[in-house]
């Protein structure tokens, strides 16, 4: 099925349980991304974004557990799957490339030793043949192929993240997840790194899952954007349309967050209040105590996330007729 | 003010909750409790323990509790008095470490450069020199008595405390808070015992029982040697002259065990309670965190493995 | 001697700082300021660009006097600091020169009450005696910032990020400074959370005439706040101007990869459009070579780059910079790093 979308989440749940109850730190949170496209998805503390990308490969460790939805990858429900099943799953379908390049890297391994090893573990190709892989990776991620026995500290900030990115493409999966990869690194280096990885994906054809809290970046280099907040999706749209008509007053609220470089200087107001404590979110919409245009049905009815148009889903009582 | 002084006091109280309710420190605490009435009040309760009320290696019985030793003392007197000693020379011992590692290492790791050099050096010479050796020469040199056993204990133990809390305030001095009292005027001394100090009470805490733990063993392995005065009671001393008097050879195990007993759920009740002190300060420890995770897992019989488990909700 | 609104309250003339490196037996040394120069006026703020490395946050700790500089000159109202009080910085600096840092959640004592951090300065400096006016007191800084009175009573990890960054603003407001250094106060805030205390900071300065040097790596935050940016790489200030010139007609080629480097969501198009043409990379600043440091990366990198550190440049009359494409190339006498920001 050509138009089946690669990844499919339906109201997925994750809650972290504790001695006093369970916090939902996703709570029904659902989106498609097909082959090819870059889907962006923007959130800040608190939103479920990190969550979500390591629940798809069930990365999470006690006390979360997965209390309900759907992930389909390319067809197969990740979470009816087995041990053995999962392991086939990760690395081969979907890798992860994690903020933190240093904490992502063995500092007492090669580079060239760590891209091998990702190879042989989900690969069993012997290791001279996982050796001339680790080689091809590093000449394609722009390293190079004379660094292949060089230690992560030998490295510079943008060079770790780009052997982590080597490391995730090491079996050239369809779909990679990329969690705030350039958060960490200065803007020289991120614009680089994300060219690179323009690069990458013209070649090899794989999507991406691209989540950060600077919805600046993702306008500019997804396809879709969604926008997170307090664990639930509140607005999804085309990048472009997302910066031009933001809808959802979060989604605006971020926007007017960010201070532009050109253009004229505008008053930025930012969003009041905090981002709330997940223990016990506020009742209704989880938006209406910082909400500019709360209504009284807000604090009462949670919104559900509706199609307003091609391409375009909002969750708010605003749009409700 | 109310609302927030209620969620103040529920959060103090739910801390000490924490604290009293982690198994770990009830049991620990209780059995050190145990031991510290033990040593103040039991004496009044049994023989003298130096004089013989009875036959060499008697026996447990109704009489002799524990028997009697190859001189014909009464057993249960002699570990009841010498807990008395053992524990005051344990508690001293950690005091004391405590004391001289926290002013050495806060010095040092807060002053930095020349002074931190100096002091730095000092405690790794302590720390290389070998300490049983070291306890066995100064030892001998000295009147033997509980005195000398604290001061050769306190000078081959401190280095590794010290060590250890330099590491903190060296890690602690990097912090912004440190920083931010600097530049409001804050004083150095100030700025070591207001800000940083209160911050090192978890680890002063299990350096001292550390420090105790250490102290009580080490301080009967030297009693056992013979370094000490053998005429103080002490647990050390006990187990100094069952061995003396043949008592393995002899089968008479009850000038032993009890001792040893005592030794041993000591230093275990207070290793308890050093457990308990880091799971409190440090909440991912807890075990109580992670318990209700295990139950819905076991309970839902799915495989606990490296993958987050689903639970679909019964309804 | 009356102070003309005109003169700088807090200078700072051709400061260095180098850190030895690698060990007790090492020659090696960094060089984390190279001869920076720089000037803070009332009612002004000054933001200071560059990447982590540049020296930007050592230049803050330096004139919080935090950190002693291997050479140069610090001078308040005029007056040579180091020399008058070359030791320790004295209670009457302290109480002029303020600073906010980076992390929201290290930059406050968690065993402390938001009371005690307050109440700690507030009895230093003589501003308050007795319970009453000190009650009085932190309930007045909290209301400056924008928080209830009842924070007072709670501690650091009751507070969300935004509100403990305030707290640390109310703190460095206790002793009524005039000069208050921001080293990259918002970038560990949430992105809703950053307008706020930016606002902020903006208000102080109008309403109490603050001098206030804003640190960051983040250009578009320095031309919403700043009146003049300045721009930081590897311990030189290359660039100084208003900061709409600066972003309109750079001149520097490192500010100019740096503004191409910024996401600018008005640009749409795949991340192959718009790639700097100077490389990414860290300067060396271990023991570094002669020269102006950015050669290793520049695009228009001439003979002269590599032998010498271009001297200042003037390109307008508020805007300069340190470049030889712009100017002689490097004067015989040799470049003079003390005319970095002028004095108005």
């Amino acid at each position: 099925m050509p138009d089946a979308p690669l990844l499919r989440v339906r109201d997925l749940r994750v809650e972290y349980l504790g001695p006093r109850g369970s916090v939902a730190a996703v709570d029904g949170v659902s989106f498609d991304l097909a082959r090819g496209e870059t889907l962006g998805l923007a959130g800040e503390s608190g939103s479920g974004k990190s969550t979500i990308a390591q629940a798809i490969l069930r990365l999470l460790g006690p006390p979360a557990a997965i209390t309900g939805g759907s992930i389909i990858v390319d067809g197969a429900e990740v979470l009816d799957m087995s041990e053995p099943d999962l392991r086939a799953l990760r690395w081969r379908q979907v890798a992860l490339v994690f903020q933190s390049a240093l904490t992502a890297l063995n500092p007492v391994m090669t580079v060239g030793d760590q891209i091998a090893d990702a190879v042989l573990s989900h690969q069993g190709t012997g290791r001279r043949r996982a050796r001339e892989r680790a080689a091809h990776l590093l000449d394609l991620v722009g390293i190079g192929t004379e660094r292949i026995d060089s230690y992560p500290h030998e490295f510079s900030g943008g060079m770790r993240q780009r052997a982590v990115i080597a490391i995730a493409l090491a079996l050239e999966p369809p779909l990679l997840l990329m969690d705030e990869p350039t958060t960490a690194l200065d803007v020289v280096v991120q614009r680089e790194i994300l060219h690179q990885i323009g690069e990458l994906k013209k070649k090899l054809g794989f999507s991406i899952l691209f989540i950060t809290h600077d919805v600046s970046l993702l306008v500019e280099i997804s396809t879709r954007v969604a926008i997170l907040y307090a664990g639930k999706l509140v607005e999804m749209a085309d990048a472009k349309e997302l910066l031009q008509d933001p809808r959802h007053p979060y989604t605006r609220g971020l926007l007017a967050s960010s201070p532009s470089l050109r253009g004229p200087r505008l008053k930025l107001t930012g969003i009041g209040g905090s981002p709330p404590d997940m223990r016990s979110p506020p009742s209704g919409c989880r938006f209406h105590p910082r909400c500019p245009d709360v209504m009284v049905r807000c604090s009462e009815d949670p919104p559900l996330l509706t199609q307003r148009g091609a391409g375009r889903s909002v969750a708010c009582h605003l749009y409700s007729t | 003010m109310g609302a927030s002084e209620a969620t103040r006091k529920a959060a103090r109280s739910e801390r000490l909750r924490a604290v009293l309710a982690n198994k770990k420190a009830a049991v620990g605490s209780a059995i050190v409790l145990f031991f510290v009435v033990l040593a103040v009040l039991g004496p009044l309760f049994v023989h003298e323990p130096t004089l013989a009320t009875g036959a060499p290696h008697e026996a447990p019985s109704a009489e002799h509790f524990f028997g009697t030793t190859g001189q014909g003392q009464d057993v249960l007197a002699q570990t009841i008095c010498g807990a008395r000693t053992s524990l005051f020379v344990g508690v001293m011992t950690g005091t004391l470490v405590m004391i001289i590692g926290a002013l050495v290492g806060m010095t040092a790791g807060f002053f930095g450069g020349f002074i931190d050099e100096v002091l730095s050096l000092c405690t790794n010479v302590f720390l290389i020199l070998p300490g049983l050796p070291l306890a066995v020469v100064i030892a001998a040199y000295l009147p033997a008595g509980p005195a000398t056993i604290t001061l050769v204990l306190v000078v081959t133990g401190w280095a590794w405390n010290a060590r250890v809390l330099r590491s903190q305030v060296l890690s602690l001095r990097q912090k912004d808070f440190v920083a931010a009292a600097m530049v409001s005027g804050e004083g150095s001394f100030k700025i070591l015992f207001r800000e940083i100090l209160p911050n090192m009470a978890s680890l002063l805490m299990s350096g001292f029982i550390g420090a105790t733990v250490y102290a009580i063993g080490a301080q009967v392995g030297l009693e056992f040697l013979g370094l000490a005065d053998v005429g103080v009671v002490t647990w050390g001393t006990n187990l100094y002259w069952a061995s003396n008097d043949a008592a393995l050879l002899t089968g008479a195990w009850w000038t032993i065990v009890p001792t040893g007993t005592c030794i041993a759920a000591l230093g275990f009740a207070l290793a308890l309670m050093s457990f308990a002190l880091d799971e409190v300060t440090n909440p991912r420890l807890r075990a109580e965190s992670g318990e209700a995770w295990v139950r819905v897992v076991t309970e839902q019989r799915l495989e606990a493995g490296h993958s987050t488990p689903v639970l679909r909700k019964r309804a | 001697m009356t102070l003309v609104a005109d003169s700088p309250v807090l200078e700072i003339e051709r400061l260095t700082k180098w850190f030895s490196v690698g060990g007790l037996f090492s020659s090696k040394r960094l060089r984390a300021l190279a001869g920076a120069s720089l000037a803070l006026h009332r009612r002004e703020i000054v933001a200071l660009v560059g990447e982590s490395g540049s020296g930007k946050s050592t230049i803050a700790r330096i004139m919080a006097r935090l950190l002693a500089p291997s050479s140069g000159r610090i001078l308040l109202d005029g007056k040579d600091v180091l020399a008058s009080e070359p030791r320790r910085a004295s209670l009457a600096y302290r109480r002029r020169i303020q600073m906010i840092f980076q992390d929201p959640f290290g930059s406050l004592n968690s065993v402390h009450t938001i009371a005690h951090h307050l109440e700690r300065p507030l009895l230093l400096h003589g501003k308050a005696r007795g319970h009453g006016e000190l009650h009085d007191s932190v309930r007045a800084l909290l209301a400056t910032v924008d928080l209830d009175a009842d924070v007072a009573m709670k501690h650091p990890y009751e507070l969300s990020g935004g509100q403990r960054q305030r707290v640390a603003i109310a703190r460095a407001l206790a002793v009524d400074p005039d000069v208050l250094l921001a080293d990259e106060p918002i970038s560990m805030l949430d992105v809703s959370i950053r307008a706020g205390v930016l606002n902020l900071m903006e208000r102080l300065k109008e309403e109490r005439g603050l001098a206030e040097l804003y640190i960051t790596h983040d250009v578009a935050s320095a031309r919403y706040l700043a009146d003049r940016t300045l721009v930081m790489y590897a311990g030189y200030i290359v660039e100084g101007a208003p900061s709409d010139e600066l972003i309109a007609s750079p001149a520097h080629p490192y500010t100019r990869t740096l503004l191409a480097a910024v996401p600018d969501p008005g640009a749409r198009g795949s991340p192959a459009s718009g790639l700097p043409a100077a490389k990414g990379g860290a300067a060396a600043l271990v023991n570094p070579p002669p020269g102006c440091p950015f050669a290793s990366r520049c695009p228009d990198v001439m003979e002269a780059c590599r032998r010498e550190m271009p001297g200042v440049e003037q390109v307008g009359p508020n805007h300069w910079v340190r470049c030889h494409l712009v100017g002689p190339g490097g004067s015989p006498s040799g470049p003079d790093p003390a005319q970095g920001e002028p004095a108005r």
